[in-house]
């Protein structure tokens, strides 16, 4: 049913939710009971009994004043002073740490100083440290249980501010729709919840609460705790925390994008179908594609498009979304128009499609070239736009621009964005996306005709 | 039966205000009601200056009982001698004397088209006016051929600059008399044309020789066009001024030029206009070789060292634009 409820703009949509803190208010659904081993309200009400003594809520605070800017939930692991909680709630503590302070909350109301000690900004999560030890009711063991799809999960952190809370679901499954791997909970997630533990019946923790998506009714994601193993390791090797996480980011976003390409790259792109033109695309669990079909009669002419785009970005500041990729094809063809007018039509689809500025906090101004170019196959106008990051040095976000110009009343307009990679890969990626538009020979014309919808989510563990 | 001399009252400009006959000297001049010139200005004299022979045989103003007195060439003088192209202020009042004897200046050749006046060029402007709207609403309308949205794009086009010409024609009437509205309404319309083959012009250039350049300035270009369409209006407001107005056009377009570039360079950061080209054309009217895809590498494999520079730069915190990311991106639900 995903399909139906997605919207299939060619625009980048807002999938995820980060649930940091309040905006949005969901209608909260209740839970239909059916488990096997106890009725939900007591198994609820006991793993909130044990649990609440290690349950914080965090909070982001202007040092200037004291307000808070962010809310978020975190947990304490074993009885260390370690905390764990998503990045995107302490975000802004990483990256400006001279204007925000974090503070905590417990289930009592005491309030204490947090401090930054580790974070992954690929998979969300951030360990911080308090004044405070927990009781050990959120352990982190070696071996980790084996979840069951269906299975009863909770989640615990406080949403929306309004104080502490638990509410109910069930696993199913993992979503890879991103290149780190997500639960998928269906079960409320409410912003102000971010950071805070998912455990299973048993008290065991299977993630940490992260997302939900907007488009859907209790679709909610979790950070697998396996990702957390690695993090602690860490977090419990470093004495003192680092003075600038910016470099820190930094480094994670270079090996990510690394990942990312290595994906894109790995085999050679596939191909549809618009019209008479072979296009471009890489369709896999992390990268979508849909299509739509326009018919302007009463214009005279039609578009037909195809866009494929990453559902999830990496979350790095409010202002700040990287990791992403997207295509955007849109073929416009006309039957009888005179070519000239055609090509006005054409211009007008072609103009706007690249947006700049120069005082932007985040990236310098877009650079472009831009040229007729030929491949072997086809001639086309090609722009190519990359601007960089101005805080994370070594990555870039690389705009393509092409539209086929070998025929008078058919164009192929592409839009190919890239965010957050390093120079050299989007210099790989773009030569091959510019080599690989072709135009099949007429009779062939629907021969290499898509591979439809894949099912949606994958198969569980 | 002709006269001597003649006093003229000259304007600001040279333009002489009012010129008074006398048969013979001294010709007495200020406010008093007992002078031979009697002058409304308040910062003359009742007897302010006499023009008279002086022993001599020579022609001179000399100044009375007055507080200004007479001035020529920015010094106080207390008389000077007249010639024909001697002129003196007095007050707030510059006269000159001219005698008899002036020689005038040759004739000049008439340039004017009079035939081109009244309703020809009216005509030929409403022409011109319905076969630009005409082609620009061909070529930016796709789709079935709709008349009654030709007529009414003709219409809109033709009613704007009957409002344009209309405007000039009264100030022409303010200065020479006469509207010439037919005149001002050729001139429009022929800008308009221009504008409207310049723009298929330069979008060709553009597009078949890769001559980026003339898309990339097109707001200068259409500058020009109008600085030329201002030229001929004012030309025909004020004929004897041709000089003055050329100076003048192409100080207004260097000016406009200039603060396109800086308004262009403030908001974006870039001189051009825009980011890149978007003109295209039919694919047949490509000139110039399509370059290779390693050639086009090569040219973003250069642009890697302007953008590690931008990226070095620390920017002024004040220039920054909360949030303004390149990206469209999903708003944020935090």
């Amino acid at each position: 049913m995903l399909s139906t409820l997605c919207r299939r703009s060619a625009r980048a949509v807002r999938w995820m939710v980060l649930i940091a803190c309040a905006t949005a208010v969901l209608p909260l659904q209740a839970q239909t009971a059916t488990e096997k081993i106890a009725p939900p309200s007591s198994s609820a009400q006991r793993l909130y009994a044990s649990a609440k003594k290690d349950l914080l809520q965090l909070r982001v605070l202007l040092r200037n004043g004291r307000s808070q800017s962010t809310t978020g939930s975190a947990f304490l692991l074993g009885e260390g002073n370690l905390a764990v909680t998503n990045y995107h709630v302490i975000s802004q503590i990483a990256l400006e740490p001279e204007t925000y302070i974090g503070e905590y909350v417990d289930t009592d109301g005491k309030k204490g100083a947090v401090e930054l000690i580790a974070l992954d900004v690929l998979r969300d999560l951030a360990i911080v440290r308090v004044d405070r030890t927990g009781t050990g009711s959120f352990q982190l063991p070696d071996e980790l249980p084996v979840l069951e799809q269906g299975e009863d999960l909770y989640s615990l952190g406080n949403p929306l501010d309004l104080g502490f809370a638990i509410s109910e679901g069930t696993y199913n499954g993992i979503s890879r729709r991103g290149f780190s791997d997500h639960l998928m909970f269906t079960g409320p997630l409410n912003p102000g919840m971010s950071g805070g533990p998912n455990i299973t019946a048993a008290g065991d923790i299977a993630g940490v609460n992260v997302s939900h998506r907007r488009d859907g009714e209790l679709v909610s994601f979790l950070v697998p705790a396996r990702y957390l193993q690695q993090l602690v390791t860490l977090a419990q090797g470093q004495a003192t925390p680092p003075a600038d996480f910016k470099p820190i980011i930094g480094e994670q976003l270079l090996d990510y994008q690394q990942v990312m390409m290595d994906h894109l790259l790995s085999e050679p792109l596939t191909h549809k179908t618009l019209g008479p033109y072979q296009i471009p695309v890489r369709e896999s669990e992390q990268l979508r594609c849909w299509g739509s079909s326009e018919d302007h009669t009463q214009e005279n002419y039609t578009t037909d498009s195809i866009y494929c785009g990453m559902e999830s970005v990496v979350f790095i500041s409010g202002n700040l979304q990287t990791g992403r990729v997207s295509f955007d094809h849109q073929l416009i063809s006309s039957k009888k128009d005179n070519p000239l007018r055609f090509s006005r039509l054409v211009s007008d689809s072609f103009s706007h499609q690249i947006w700049s500025s120069h005082r932007s906090e985040e990236v310098t101004a877009q650079q472009c070239t831009e040229e007729f170019v030929a491949n072997d196959h086809l001639p086309m106008r090609a722009v190519l736009c990359a601007s960089a990051y101005r805080k994370f040095a070594g990555l870039y976000n690389f705009t393509l621009l092409t539209i086929t110009t070998d025929d008078p009343l058919m164009s192929v307009k592409s839009l190919y964005e890239l965010r957050g990679i390093s120079y050299d890969n989007g210099m790989a990626i773009t030569r091959q996306l510019l080599n690989a538009v072709t135009r099949a020979t007429d009779e062939a014309a629907t021969a290499g005709e898509t591979t439809g919808d894949k099912t949606t989510g994958s198969a569980a563990e | 039966m002709s006269h001597a001399f003649f006093v003229e009252i000259l304007a600001r400009n040279g333009d002489v205000k009012q010129r008074i006959p006398f048969h013979d000297l001294p010709i007495r001049i200020g406010r008093a009601y007992d002078n031979d010139i009697i002058l409304d200005d308040p910062h003359t004299a009742a007897h302010h200056a006499v023009i008279e022979t002086t022993e001599g045989g020579d022609v001179q103003i000399r100044s009375l009982e007055s507080r200004n007195g007479i001035v020529y060439r920015r010094q106080r003088v207390p008389q000077q001698r007249l010639d024909d192209h001697t002129s003196v202020r007095l007050g707030h009042t510059t006269i000159r004397l001219r005698q008899r004897d002036f020689v005038v200046a040759d004739e000049l050749a008439d340039s004017t088209n009079h035939q081109w006046e009244g309703w020809p060029p009216l005509l030929a402007g409403l022409v011109l006016i319905a076969l630009q709207a005409s082609f620009a609403h061909w070529l930016n309308q796709t789709g079935k051929t709709e008349w009654l949205e030709y007529l009414s794009e003709i219409a809109t086009v033709a009613i704007s600059m009957v409002f344009w010409s209309g405007a000039w024609a009264l100030v022409t009437h303010l200065f020479s008399g006469q509207l010439r509205f037919g005149r001002h309404l050729f001139i429009a319309a022929s800008g308009l044309i221009l504008g409207e083959l310049w723009s298929l012009l330069s979008s060709y250039l553009a597009f078949a020789f890769s001559l980026e350049f003339f898309t990339r300035y097109s707001t200068h270009f259409d500058t020009v066009v109008i600085a030329v369409v201002l030229f001929f209006h004012m030309v025909t407001v004020m004929p004897r001024r041709r000089w003055q107005w050329g100076v003048l056009t192409v100080l207004l377009a260097v000016g406009a030029m200039g603060l396109s570039v800086i308004n262009s360079y403030q908001n974006t950061g870039r001189l051009a206009g825009e980011l890149y080209m978007h003109d295209l054309m039919p694919p047949a009217l490509r000139q110039s070789p399509d370059i290779s895809i390693d050639t086009f590498m090569d040219q973003v494999q250069k642009m890697k060292a302007g953008l590690d520079e931008a990226q070095q730069e620390e920017i002024d915190p004040d220039e920054l634009e909360e949030g303004a990311g390149p990206e469209d991106s999903p708003q944020q639900d935090e």
